[in-house]
């Protein structure tokens, strides 16, 4: 019994997991054998060229798509119909009517889900800060609007886990802030999960905590955002003959302990970049062959590009 | 389900397209009265016909002077023409633009993939498509009844033109919602507002008649003739009064495969589509 309750709360630590999910248009395989995996309180980047097959995933795991092969998981659970009600959905552009005035959009949604509470509709215009947009029809909103009307129907039902694609794009820097405050906000104080997409990587490299990186349609890399960091860390590279005496001389006669070895002959040191001359010459002095000697390190964007191919 | 009816019928009540189309069939009907009653004046002779170049005919003959169109009119002719002219192509085109309208601004993800099956949505959504059929036929059927009694007079208020006008209003109620289902049927497969118009203007154009004639053509060897159970021509040939239980039942049975068919057909593709 015991143990069977550990089986389902690790599975529910997975807000959604994918089991080599698939989606083929024709001979294309759109989406391929993906296999993702979203921990609860996740802000989960999902980064990918266009046609990279980001929407196409994204629309099968929210019920628009059905998938080809490969499975999908829940909040821990297969019954995908009823999970699905605890998905909030942003996908490509918001479903809205444009003659309607941003309250009665949200009054068609909760008829349509029959929430009784009538206020909740005011309640949630106030949230995303279109309290006061009146009699204003919907076609005459700004694009920021727009996109916030759309995070609020698809909040409108509390969703635990929110799937937005691409809501900063189109925006002005300013709209662009509100948005990623609104995400910050959603996830912190209401502890909502978010897998989303974006292309612009440096305002999605601000609110992740994990990312996945798809390309023609295959997750090619997943991590933490931690490990982004490190993997981003500027350091000096060292090409070396001998890795384990250079490591001593590190240690010993220039005490620096922070530094790995990521391959067989390959040093990188972390801090004292300012003292790499230094560190050359203690190397080369005793006795250890330097090959190649080089201050190395990536911003969040280039690490991307190189990942896709971009580089 | 009843909630999504809920949804679907506050989206009506705000549609601007429901309510542009309600006043055109409110227009249509009393654009013909209007017709009918000019006619009416040259008949009598309070107007030369040709007056400024306009010349009536009747079956391509002056008409008659001195009698009155509206004493060799029943209130039920004047609905036929209207249904078959104005109500089947302005619902018929009303109903596209609910359809693909859903697809055209992506309302439809809203409701798809949230916990709904699709089925339910589909229901609920057709379901509004042929009550606001029903809506439209009603509302050419009670003012062309009005419009009636003003211009015929007493004839209309007879208990058994009346009853005859109720039965005429039920049978063809049931064949413009027939048809419409299959519009908005094609309107939900294609998602394309120009495929839908084409498909409206087939029908009530009575391009869709000729094709069923031709079918009559080719079949005519195994005695069958599909084109005596096709809507648009059971509209023409739905009697005003008098009516025989041989088309009472034809018109049912087509309405009820027809129906039957396309909300079949309907309900299945919206099951296996990707939404947009």
């Amino acid at each position: 019994m015991e143990k069977s309750g550990i089986t389902e709360r690790k599975s529910m630590d997975y807000i959604l997991k994918t089991n080599n999910l698939t989606k083929t248009y024709g001979k294309t395989n759109a989406v391929d054998s993906v296999s993702i995996h979203v921990k609860r309180g996740d802000i989960y980047g999902f980064i990918g060229k266009n046609g990279a097959g980001k929407t196409t995933f994204m629309r099968m795991v929210a019920g628009l798509a059905a998938p080809t092969r490969g499975e999908i998981e829940l909040f821990g659970k297969r019954d995908l119909e009823k999970q699905r009600k605890r998905i909030g959905t942003l996908i490509e552009n918001p479903g809205i009517y444009p003659n309607m005035t941003a309250e009665e959009n949200l009054e068609v949604i909760r008829r349509s889900f029959g929430i009784t509470d009538k206020n909740a509709v005011k309640d949630m215009l106030a949230f995303v800060g279109l309290g006061d947009t009146g009699r204003k029809k919907v076609k005459n909103f700004s694009m920021g609007m727009k996109q916030r009307l759309g995070i609020a129907i698809s909040l409108f039902r509390n969703p635990d886990f929110l799937i937005l694609d691409e809501p900063i794009n189109g925006l002005d820097p300013a709209g662009i802030k509100e948005i990623r405050d609104l995400l910050l906000k959603l996830n912190t104080e209401r502890n909502i999960t978010i897998l989303i997409s974006s292309h612009i990587l440096g305002e999605l490299s601000k609110i992740a905590t994990r990312y996945g990186i798809i390309k023609g349609g295959a997750l090619i890399e997943e991590f933490a955002a931690e490990e982004l960091s490190e993997k981003c860390r500027r350091c000096q590279k060292l090409a070396v003959d001998n890795a384990e005496l250079a490591v001593t001389i590190l240690e010993e006669k220039l005490h620096i302990t922070e530094y790995d070895v990521p391959e067989s002959g390959m040093l990188r040191v972390f801090g004292h970049l300012d003292e790499s001359a230094r560190v050359n010459r203690e190397l080369i002095t005793g006795g250890v062959e330097v090959r190649e000697s080089y201050l190395a390190g990536q911003d969040l964007e280039a690490y991307f590009m190189d990942l896709l191919g971009e580089s | 389900m009843i909630n999504l009816l809920n949804g679907e019928w506050y989206k009506l009540g705000k549609s601007r397209s429901f309510l542009v189309c309600c006043i055109c069939i409110v227009a249509s009907v009393c654009l013909l009265y209007g017709m009918l009653f000019l006619v009416d004046e040259v008949q009598k002779g309070n107007v030369e016909n040709g007056t400024a170049g306009v010349f009536v005919t009747v079956d391509g003959q002056e008409p008659l002077s001195g009698q009155s169109v509206f004493e060799s009119v029943t209130v039920g002719e004047i609905l036929q023409n209207i249904m078959v002219v104005f109500v089947v192509l302005i619902s018929g085109i009303f109903n596209i633009i609910f359809v693909v309208g859903e697809y055209g601004n992506g309302a439809m993800k809203n409701l798809a993939g949230k916990g709904y099956s699709r089925g339910k949505i589909f229901a609920a959504k057709h379901m509004v498509c042929m009550l606001t059929t029903e809506i439209m036929v009603l509302l050419s059927a009670i003012l062309n009844y009005a419009l009636g009694c003003i211009f015929i007079g007493k004839a209309c208020l007879e208990g058994a033109v009346l009853k005859d006008y109720v039965i005429y209003v039920l049978l063809i109620s049931a064949l413009v919602v027939a048809i419409n289902s299959i519009i908005a049927v094609i309107s939900e497969i294609s998602r394309s507002l120009a495929v839908g118009i084409v498909v409206v203007v087939c029908v009530a154009g009575g391009i869709s008649s000729l094709l069923f004639n031709a079918l009559d053509l080719l079949l005519h060897n195994f005695s069958v003739q599909p084109s005596s159970y096709w809507l648009t021509n059971l509209m023409e040939e739905c009697p005003v009064s008098g009516f025989e239980t041989e088309i009472v039942l034809r018109i049912v049975i087509s309405v009820v495969v027809w129906f039957g068919v396309s909300f079949a057909a309907g309900m299945w593709h919206f099951h296996k589509a990707d939404i947009k």
